[in-house]
């Protein structure tokens, strides 16, 4: 009997990812059906529109003991850690050397942009699939050719426009004479994006800014736009359009409102689709930390950050990691690596089975999806892949 | 005895199978379908409602189904709590392969939104247990891949295999 292909597509919209894998190998039309770019959108806003018990987040960190990197999954609602209870990175990055840091530069319709402290690769992995791409090194001509690039940020997004993925490097180009003093020295700005379905980097004109750890990813990203917290005159975040390709700076409150960045340090995520700024106030004589938490309500309009509340004060949290659900609970790293909730309304702090090197946990928002790393010309970029 | 009176305003309609078996419900019920509702409300289904694309006991199962999810009318609450209909939903669905999939094209051509969602979600569940050679068996789908074609694929995605 046959069965209509509408009918088929709501049946499998409810199956988890790895099932779908499997089930390509039921027909051509099987086939056909799973891996077209129809099913898959639909697959990712369905499983975007769900609560079902898929994984909503990642957590990412080096493993204490190990020293490897490894990611576990964790569902919505009931929050809890999804089987397996963690995975390796893909290569390069499973066991790097302890010198290497990888961080997630971010995720986007179930891919996560990896990257390392070293600048040694760049890779769009999908968890669900398993599917890995090594982004292919820039060979876009920098000038002077003589001076050495340094990443000081990296972003990852997508463009709705064009339906592509895109990865964008903010580099600092400098003469390598050791002769030249720092203040000698020559920087230039040179931004380069790179398209999943091109295969390729280009330039990019941007702002001069100074980007304060802007190599461990954005710190925020959300409806298309990465962001990062810097220095472009004043404190600001910069920001991305990943589909218009241009930059936005947006200052920071005023330093009176916020304090001086040397003294309290800032953390960036988002809450409700917009970018949230917690500001960390350290009371040394009582070991306690509170955090102011500002929204921008709107991109590039310094009067439009507003105080959402206060968290804390709080004993041993070294961090805020981002937003679990809406401003009612949130998750933070605790000063010995372990990932904890804290609930704004009864105020409690709840352990989750997930601990790792200090500093070296992120949590990012996720969506188990079988899109898939290679964008839009499969073939091409297949063959490049394996060379 | 109230019951015979609340209720014997009740308007019947008569559903025919394609094997030509009739199955009269009431109106009220049978429009949880909502092909069957637009038919009743064009007005132009005369006394007897072809449901051609489904077989008699297809069409009595479907029936069981209106009956336990017609909408409460004035004075005869279907007094069934929300859970007992989750119970009972569930065994409506625990039935053979075949039989599912019957009521699942069913639901799908009447537009009966109940159980189109209840009958995927228990055919998803299915396939979700089932290895793909039982799934061709299921669906019977013939398997259109030469053998070497199936290994390659296979052999990209091992892992999702075991």
């Amino acid at each position: 009997m046959a069965i209509a292909e509408d009918l088929l597509v709501q049946i499998l919209l409810l199956l988890p990812v790895v099932s779908l894998l499997r089930f390509k190998c039921v027909s051509k039309s099987w086939y056909a059906l799973i891996t077209h770019q129809n099913f898959i959108e639909k697959h990712l806003l369905h499983n975007l529109s769900t609560s079902n018990n898929r994984a909503r987040f990642l957590a990412h960190r080096r493993d204490k003991t190990t020293g490897d990197y490894v990611i576990s999954r964790l569902s919505y609602e009931p929050l809890q850690v999804l089987p397996p209870t963690q995975q390796p990175l893909p290569l390069p990055y499973s066991g790097v050397d302890k010198k290497v840091e990888v961080f997630v530069v971010g995720s986007c319709n179930g891919l996560v942009c990896l990257y390392d402290n070293y600048d040694l690769n760049v890779v769009v992995w999908n968890p669900a699939t398993k599917e890995t791409k090594v982004v292919p090194k820039s060979t876009v001509p920098r000038s002077p050719a003589a001076f050495q690039a340094s990443v000081n940020g990296i972003g990852f997004g997508f463009d709705a426009k064009t339906n592509d993925y895109k990865i964008i490097k903010l580099l600092c180009l400098y003469d390598p004479d050791p002769n030249l003093s720092y203040y000698q020295t020559q920087f230039i700005d040179h931004n380069e994006v790179y398209s999943l379905s091109n295969n390729s980097w280009r330039k990019v004109d941007s702002p001069l800014c100074h980007i304060f750890d802007g190599f461990k990813g954005m710190k925020a990203y959300t409806n298309g736009i990465a962001s990062w917290w810097g220095l472009c005159g004043f404190e600001s975040i910069l920001s991305f359009d990943m589909s218009k390709e241009a930059f936005l700076i947006t200052p920071l409150p005023d330093e009176r409102m916020i304090g001086g960045r040397d003294e309290n340090w800032r953390e960036f995520f988002v809450l409700n689709e917009k970018v949230a700024l917690a500001v960390t106030i350290e009371d040394e004589e009582q070991s306690e930390t509170r955090f102011d938490v500002w929204l921008l309500n709107e991109y590039g309009v310094k009067e439009s950050w507003s105080k959402l509340f206060t968290l804390g004060p709080l004993t041993g949290i070294r961090k805020p990691l981002g937003f679990w659900k809406n401003e009612t609970a949130l998750f933070l790293e605790s000063s010995d690596g372990q990932l904890v909730v804290y609930d704004t309304s009864t105020k409690e702090i709840s352990n989750l089975p997930i601990d790792g090197e200090p500093y070296s946990l992120q949590v990012i928002t996720y969506v188990e999806t079988i899109v898939s790393v290679k964008g839009g010309n499969e073939f091409e970029v297949e063959e490049q892949g394996g060379s | 005895m109230s019951s015979t009176l609340c209720c014997s305003f009740a308007k019947n309609v008569t559903l025919r199978s394609s094997d030509g078996q009739t199955f009269e419900v009431e109106e009220a019920a049978a429009q949880v379908s909502q092909t069957i509702k637009r038919m009743i409300e064009d007005g132009c289904t005369g006394s007897v409602i072809p449901v051609p694309n489904l077989t008699g006991p297809v069409l009595a199962l479907v029936i069981e189904y209106f009956k336990k999810h017609s909408p409460p009318s004035d004075g005869c609450p279907t007094a069934l709590l929300e859970m007992e209909i989750k119970d009972w939903d569930a065994k409506f669905v625990a039935v053979d392969n075949d039989t599912l999939l019957d009521l699942t094209l069913a639901a799908h051509y009447l537009e009966i939104q109940g159980l189109l969602d209840l009958t995927c979600h228990r055919v998803a569940d299915i396939l979700n247990d089932n290895s793909v050679e039982k799934i061709r068996e299921i669906f019977h789908i013939k398997n259109d891949f030469t053998p070497e074609e199936e290994a390659e694929e296979r052999s990209k995605i091992q892992w999702a295999f075991e």
